[in-house]
């Protein structure tokens, strides 16, 4: 569960998978296909945002600095519902293991 | 030439000798079998199809034969061979028919990675077809047999075949395999259609086979568009509804029902996304089988 005090970063494999993942832009977001893997995930738009930003070698991002990135995007969003689906993301992304949690 | 131009002595002999030579849609085989019961009902199953000459590439050799020694004679079995190798255990030679067809659909899955391999039903109406994933016990192949007994095209009650350079859909038209309650069902609705005598006690209950339509034999080669992705789920006394379903739901049941999705990787990928982008996408519960034709028919009729 994500909380206070955590970073987010990609796991290795995340990082390794980037050139080859594919994309699709579906109804409900995005499918993405590692096909090295065999994975293929249905990802919410912010799920992928979230992705994107941790897909950089060496950054960690806290829930706060992700839930002002997506701020940044949608200026309008209600913080209270964009922190909602900024955590519901992690959940996701750290149970298909693309990103791992760090304590600092 | 057809299967149904040999009487029913030059069936049994070329059978039981160099072989039954004939096309299914893109494939073609040749089938043998030592075993004189299935000879009736194998030439009813496959009436409609066209013969192929002895100098046409043959995909795939198979043959259903007796058990070895004393199997034979004691609680007899049936062999599926194809190309000279067994991959099955044998099984009760009572279920040599559906064998047989199971071993066919072996072949096109392990041995087909030019093309998309879908586990699913699929009909087509004029140039535009329906697919219809789902899991055993859904009332896929029902509502199939019901629908190629209602003027639909039979592509396939199995696989689904996606062409990789078109995404156009190829058809099989082999016979529909029926289970347990369907099988009655499917003798009701559509007293004309041929099936065999239901099979007991296989891996998958009590089994028969429908033989597909001539007009869907007929038509097997003429390839078809996806235009519907419908996954069916038969519920007792649910009225018939169509749900529409997101794209990315659809993909996933797609790719979850693919073959060779993962083996064909990258070529996969597109495939399936290509039909989905074809299709419109829904959940479908049923129980009667008029009413789901009729939400087909409509279904069929909007897009004319």
């Amino acid at each position: 569960m994500p909380s206070v005090g955590i970073r987010y970063a990609a796991c290795d494999a995340l990082l390794d998978a980037l050139p080859s993942i594919l994309w699709k832009s579906v109804d409900e977001g995005w499918v993405r296909f590692d096909p090295h893997a065999g994975e293929t995930l249905l990802l919410a738009p912010v799920t992928r945002f979230i992705l994107d930003q941790l897909s950089i070698p060496g950054c960690q991002l806290s829930e706060d600095a992700l839930i002002q990135a997506v701020l940044q995007e949608e200026p309008d969003a209600d913080p209270a519902e964009c922190g909602t689906q900024v955590r519901t993301a992690l959940e996701a992304l750290l149970d298909a293991r693309l990103i791992q949690a760090t304590s600092h | 030439m057809k299967v149904s131009a040999l009487s029913s002595a030059e069936f049994s002999e070329r059978l039981a000798g160099d072989g039954i030579r004939l096309a299914t849609g893109p494939f073609n085989c040749r089938l043998q079998s030592g075993i004189p019961e299935i000879t009736a009902e194998l030439a009813r199953l496959y009436a409609h199809h066209p013969l192929i000459d002895d100098t046409r590439f043959v995909d795939f050799h198979v043959a259903i034969q007796p058990g070895h020694g004393l199997r034979r004679w004691l609680r007899p079995q049936s062999r599926f061979i194809v190309d000279a190798i067994e991959p099955f255990t044998p099984l009760p030679r009572d279920q040599s028919l559906p064998m047989l067809e199971w071993g066919l659909n072996w072949c096109i899955t392990a041995y087909s990675q030019h093309i998309l391999v879908i586990h699913a039903a699929s009909v087509a109406r004029g140039n535009r077809a329906v697919i219809l994933p789902a899991p055993p016990g859904s009332g896929k192949s029902t509502l199939c047999a019901a629908l190629v007994n209602r003027g639909w095209r039979l592509l396939s009650d199995e696989l689904t075949l996606i062409r990789l350079d078109t995404g156009e859909l190829m058809g099989l038209a082999r016979p529909v395999s029926l289970k347990n309650a369907s099988i009655d069902i499917i003798r009701n609705y559509a007293p004309d259609a041929f099936l065999t005598q239901p099979v007991h006690d296989t891996t998958k209950g009590t089994v028969a086979l429908m033989a597909p339509t001539q007009a869907s034999v007929d038509a097997a080669n003429t390839p078809a568009r996806p235009a519907w992705m419908v996954l069916p789920r038969y519920r007792a006394g649910a009225d018939a509804c169509l749900t529409p379903m997101g794209s990315g739901a659809a993909f996933l049941q797609l790719a979850d029902n693919a073959m060779n999705y993962h083996i064909l990787g990258a070529r996969g990928f597109k495939a399936v996304g290509h039909t989905v982008d074809q299709c419109q996408n829904f959940s479908f519960e049923y129980s009667r089988l008029d009413d789901a034709i009729a939400i087909f028919e409509q279904l069929a009729g909007d897009e004319t």
